[in-house]
């Protein structure tokens, strides 16, 4: 095995946290809780469409949010190697 | 599947400037592999499979879009949802899921590509794992999973050209077929990478002015939402259509969990999408790109479930057998409607195109690389140099593509050899354990991983062989192999530690 330490030290809360919210939200993808809250499977429309499909679009879009967010906030100093050279050198010329 | 849209459609043959355009447009894609060539730099691998050192952030999130949304997207989808209804809206949370489950690997994997030049997704596991059988045997998997589809892409092609000519339509067909194979070829084997992402890109962007210009039309053309959920609330032939809008059923509910995790999964392992990832020029631009595509499902799917939607309610004639056809249907009575109708079903037409041979170059190029790096570079000649290497690779893409094209001819009416071959994502998914948690976890051993995968394979083919659906129990034949999987690997750990500790 080949470079130990490259695959390692991602900080284990952050990434426990992250699984977590995603596990949440796989879990709240299907709406099978409707029947459960007694709501009707078509009835009321939104736009024309059945409230439970445009809820599922919205539950996408907020997985689509948060997963953005999850790799725009991703850093890559919370890896025990060194950043690839070619960021190092996009970041010094940006400074 | 898609390869009977055309046929069994009714677009309208194609005018004297309307095929002039598509010509004109196939041509260009020649032009750009004959720039890619002469933007090489060196003869190495590096160049020729990664484009050197790299793509920006413009061509890599369209080179992406267009290699993850194939001819499928667009036909496929809109036509289960003509069959299922609106739950076909799944198809949204599994092509978010890729992306997702692209954050288990991706920036970890691109930090080490950078680091170790990995040309291919094999190139990981053997720096990870160091065992030539464990990757010969990964790159053998990738590269039989995506074989079919390209053949897939090739008889869609072939059905595109049927569809708009006035020719035979089995000439038609077949000069489809070896005309686009042809046109792949030659840019891919000019330019590589370099030429295959820069059409990528034209293609991407066709593809996604083609998926805003479909939900433009077809909006236009048949009005708002709460029109069609009336029409199809007032059809009184049963209450199968009303269903179809209605809540899903627990078994539609658990396959819903089950594709999910399959195309989430294996669809982040598609190895044509891994190189892409190699191909990001730094870490922003990976970072940028994927936090793109995780919102182009949204504007991707739900175009084409909500065409599925106005075919329930405005062409119950079509039929569940047929349903693949709907959208040729839908453009065909665009088509037909006026001038300007026909502009925007041939840009349309060109999209498609785009969609089918964006994939077909990507997929040549994934097994063409995988096959001369990882198989002929390590067991045929192991000391071959990087020029030996790359013309071996170009000569094995013209191989493949002549046994495609020939496989796409001689399937020209029947299709059960490409759904006997269509286990991609079974197999796809075994290979989850070797990359994520290869990447997460320093402890996974090459013992462990290797023996799950074969495990994960024979139980993943088996249940997709005597189970009639693929599906055993709504679930797809591959999540059981991959549960068995896990668990010979967590076996073959747990007993490993328990010996060391003894």
């Amino acid at each position: 095995m080949n470079d130990q330490k490259e695959l390692s030290t991602h900080p284990v809360q952050r990434r426990v946290f992250h699984v977590a919210i995603f596990l949440l939200l796989l879990i709240v993808a299907v709406p099978w809780y409707w029947n459960l809250v007694g709501l009707d499977p078509v009835y009321p429309l939104i736009f024309g469409l059945p409230r439970w499909f445009v809820i599922v679009i919205g539950h996408s879009f907020i997985v689509s949010v948060y997963t953005a967010w999850c790799i725009c906030t991703f850093k890559f100093n919370e890896f025990a190697c060194d950043q690839p050279d070619e960021d190092k050198t996009e970041q010094e010329e940006q400074a | 599947m898609i390869a009977v849209i055309f046929a069994q459609g009714s677009v309208l043959p194609f005018n004297f400037w309307e095929l002039l355009f598509v010509f004109l447009y196939l041509s260009s894609l020649i032009l750009i592999g004959a720039l890619g060539y002469r933007a090489r730099k060196t003869k190495s691998l590096q160049d020729f499979y990664l484009a050197g050192k790299g793509v920006g952030f413009m061509v890599l999130v369209l080179t992406l879009y267009a290699t993850q949304y194939s001819g499928n997207t667009l036909f496929a989808f809109s036509g289960k949802t003509y069959r299922i209804g609106l739950p076909w809206i799944m198809c949204l949370h599994f092509m978010t899921a890729i992306v997702v489950c692209y954050l288990l690997f991706a920036p970890r994997m691109f930090q080490l590509a950078k680091k170790h030049t990995f040309i291919t997704p094999p190139d990981f596991v053997q720096h990870r794992f160091e065992n030539r059988l464990l990757t010969t045997l990964v790159s053998i998997i990738m590269i039989v999973a995506i074989a079919n589809f390209l053949v897939a892409q090739l008889m869609a092609m072939g059905r595109a050209l049927e569809g708009i000519t006035v020719w035979d339509p089995q000439t038609a067909y077949s000069v489809g077929v070896i005309v686009l194979a042809l046109i792949v070829v030659i840019y891919e084997s000019l330019g590589g990478f370099r030429a295959v992402a820069w059409t990528d890109m034209i293609q991407g962007g066709v593809l996604m002015i083609g998926f805003l210009l479909l939900m433009f039309i077809v909006f236009e053309h048949y009005g708002p939402f709460d029109k069609a959920a009336k029409v199809i609330a007032e059809r009184t032939e049963g209450e199968n259509t009303a269903a179809k809008i209605a809540l899903p059923d627990a078994q539609m509910m658990r396959q819903w969990y089950s594709y999910i995790l399959i195309v989430g999964i294996g669809g982040a392992l598609y190895p044509q999408a891994i190189q892409r990832i190699y191909a990001a020029r730094t870490w922003n631009t990976l970072r940028t790109s994927l936090a793109t595509m995780a919102f182009l499902p949204l504007m991707t799917t739900v175009v084409v479930v909500l065409v599925g939607y106005y075919a329930i309610a405005y062409h119950p004639e079509i039929g569940n057998e047929k349903s693949d056809t709907v959208l040729t249907v839908v453009c065909s009575e665009i088509q037909q409607s006026s001038l300007f109708g026909r502009v925007i079903i041939c840009i349309l037409f060109a999209a498609i195109l785009a969609a089918l041979m964006s994939t077909a170059d990507s997929i040549l190029l994934a097994i063409s690389s995988m096959f001369t790096k990882n198989i002929y570079g390590v067991w045929i000649r192991p000391k071959a140099n990087d020029e030996h290497l790359t013309n071996v690779g170009k000569m094995f893409s013209w191989i493949v593509i002549t046994i495609a094209v020939t496989i796409a001819l001689l399937l020209y009416r029947g299709q059960s050899l490409v759904q006997l071959l269509d286990k991609k994502f079974d197999l796809l998914v075994q290979l989850a354990p070797a990359f994520m948690l290869g990447c997460q976890f320093n402890r996974i051993t090459t013992r462990a991983v290797t023996v799950g995968l074969i495990m994960g394979v024979i139980s993943a083919l088996a249940f997709g062989f005597f189970s009639e659906s693929g599906k055993p129990w709504g679930i797809h034949a591959g999540l059981y192999g991959l549960l068995l999987n896990l668990l010979v690997i967590c076996n073959i750990e747990l007993l490993t530690k328990k010996r060391a500790d003894d």
